[in-house]
């Protein structure tokens, strides 16, 4: 055993005599390495020929292996930029629809020549509060006080009734508790246009007699002293008229200007102009669509009269 | 001998592969060796001797490699003498040699030392290789703990292999 290690060892130094003579003589430039690497070379090349052929699979195989984390993390950058910009558009499209809504009731309350505070509607009562209320974010501290207008693009939209030094409070026009007296376009009849909970408000004209149509619109008459109603605001159009027999007062259903579950943008009137604009805020009437009439004119074809030859027959 | 003369087309093969295919592949931090697991992995289950001739032939053929840019007889040096020491170590376990785990934690560990030692001796005989020390062992040692257990199966069959035949030829 002792004699086998001691083989081994000798064998050992004599394998490492050889690897520094080798050495010595390729430092010396006394081996033909060129040579030998050729050699080399010549008698692999059928191996490596064979072995390329394997190498595009393996290659393929290991690159999308070690591409798999980096694909993941590619996936989840695109997925948060494409978060992102969805945001980005989502808010963009949303300051397009407030600056869009902004410059209509700038529009109207330019027309009304009102002065007004732009208003940004931060919070909607809960429906299982049972009213139809919204948060502003304005208050005191711009001027706002209790039971003042607030328009949109379209008319009128609601009255404040709570003001805070920041926040306001206003009831919407949809609220069954809202009543707001109105006029009827160039007539002038009068009449109370409130609240119905719905999407719709209802209208009582005091007079019975009084002519009333689908399609007429409604303006604010104004209360007293401009509180909480300034006069000539647009509230809506008529779309149905209540016929009942008999009864003291006529009703009708008034569609609002303004879509009160997507407005974003609101203007409260903190000031009126000196004299009335009458019906000069309310938006230009659709013109009717002419319905194209054709007549037809039908003449008659002669009676046929027996000729001789059937008469013959 | 008939062995030794298995062992050196084995690992010219293997050598051939590794540039071939694996040098190819562009492994993190650096490329597996597939060349040294298999002749070290080999020399661990071989006697010391004939470990010392086949490190020895192992470190010749990558020195005449046309891929080697290095000194001829520097890569022989350095798997001699760490063939031998892996080979003495595979005596003292001869029992528990052929286990996947000591042979990988053998194996990764004489490839840490090849590659000190053949910078440490490339240094003191001038040999002037880019050596990139930092990212080669650590990539090297790395992929050699991945790789030795699912290719010394294959490795230990081959020695059989040779075994038999060095056997049936004697």
């Amino acid at each position: 055993m002792s004699n086998d290690k001691a083989r081994s060892r000798f064998f050992l130094i004599a394998l490492l005599i050889t690897s520094l003579l080798l050495i010595t003589l390729d430092l010396r430039g006394n081996l033909p390495s060129e040579v030998l690497r050729k050699v080399s070379a010549t008698v692999s090349s059928p191996f490596q020929t064979l072995f390329n052929s394997i190498y595009r699979p393996v290659n393929t195989f290991t690159s999308d292996l070690f591409s798999l984390g980096r694909t993941r993390n590619k996936i989840s950058n695109l997925q948060k930029e494409n978060a992102a910009l969805k945001e980005e558009l989502s808010r963009k499209n949303a300051i397009t629809n407030e600056v869009k809504d902004l410059k209509s009731v700038i529009d109207l309350a330019g027309a009304g020549r009102y002065k007004i505070v732009p208003a940004r509607i931060i919070a909607v009562g809960s429906a299982a509060s049972f009213s139809r209320t919204i948060q502003l974010d304005v208050g005191s501290a711009d001027g706002i006080k209790k039971d003042m207008s607030i328009i949109a693009g379209g008319g009128l939209v609601a009255r404040i009734l709570s003001v805070s030094k920041s926040t306001s409070i206003a009831l919407l026009m949809d609220d069954e508790t809202f009543k707001v007296g109105v006029r009827l376009e160039s007539s002038g009849t009068s009449g109370v246009v409130s609240g119905t909970g719905g999407s719709d408000l209802e209208l009582i004209l005091l007079d019975s007699t009084s002519d009333l149509r689908v399609g007429q619109r409604v303006v604010a008459r104004g209360s007293a002293n401009s509180q909480p109603f300034l006069p000539g605001v647009p509230v809506g159009v008529i779309t149905q008229v209540n016929q009942i027999a008999g009864a003291l007062t006529k009703s009708a259903v008034v569609k609002p200007f303004v879509d009160l579950n997507r407005i974003s943008v609101v203007a409260v009137i903190v000031s009126k102009s000196k004299t009335d604009p009458r019906d000069a805020l309310l938006p230009a009437p659709l013109k009717p669509i002419p319905t194209p009439t054709v007549t037809v004119f039908v003449t008659p074809s002669p009676t046929p009269t027996p000729s001789s030859s059937d008469a013959t027959q | 001998m008939t062995k030794s003369l298995f062992f050196v087309i084995s690992a010219g093969l293997i050598l051939t592969f590794q540039e071939v295919v694996i040098s190819r592949i562009p492994f993190p931090l650096a490329n597996p060796s597939i060349f040294l697991i298999f002749v070290i992995s080999w020399a661990f289950l071989e006697d010391q001797w004939l470990a010392a001739l086949q490190g020895f032939l192992a470190g010749f053929i990558l020195d005449i490699s046309p891929l080697s840019i290095g000194i001829i007889g520097h890569w022989a040096f350095v798997l001699a003498v760490i063939c031998y020491g892996v080979s003495e170590l595979g005596v003292q376990l001869r029992g528990s040699r052929r286990s996947p785990l000591t042979l990988t934690v053998v194996v990764t560990a004489g490839i840490f030392f090849t590659l000190i030692f053949f910078v440490i001796s490339g240094v003191l005989i001038n040999a002037n290789q880019g050596y990139g020390i930092t990212q080669t062992v650590p990539g090297v040692v790395f992929w050699s703990l991945v790789f030795t257990p699912l290719i010394s199966p294959l490795i230990i069959k081959l020695k059989r292999v040779a075994d038999d035949v060095g056997t049936s030829v004697e």
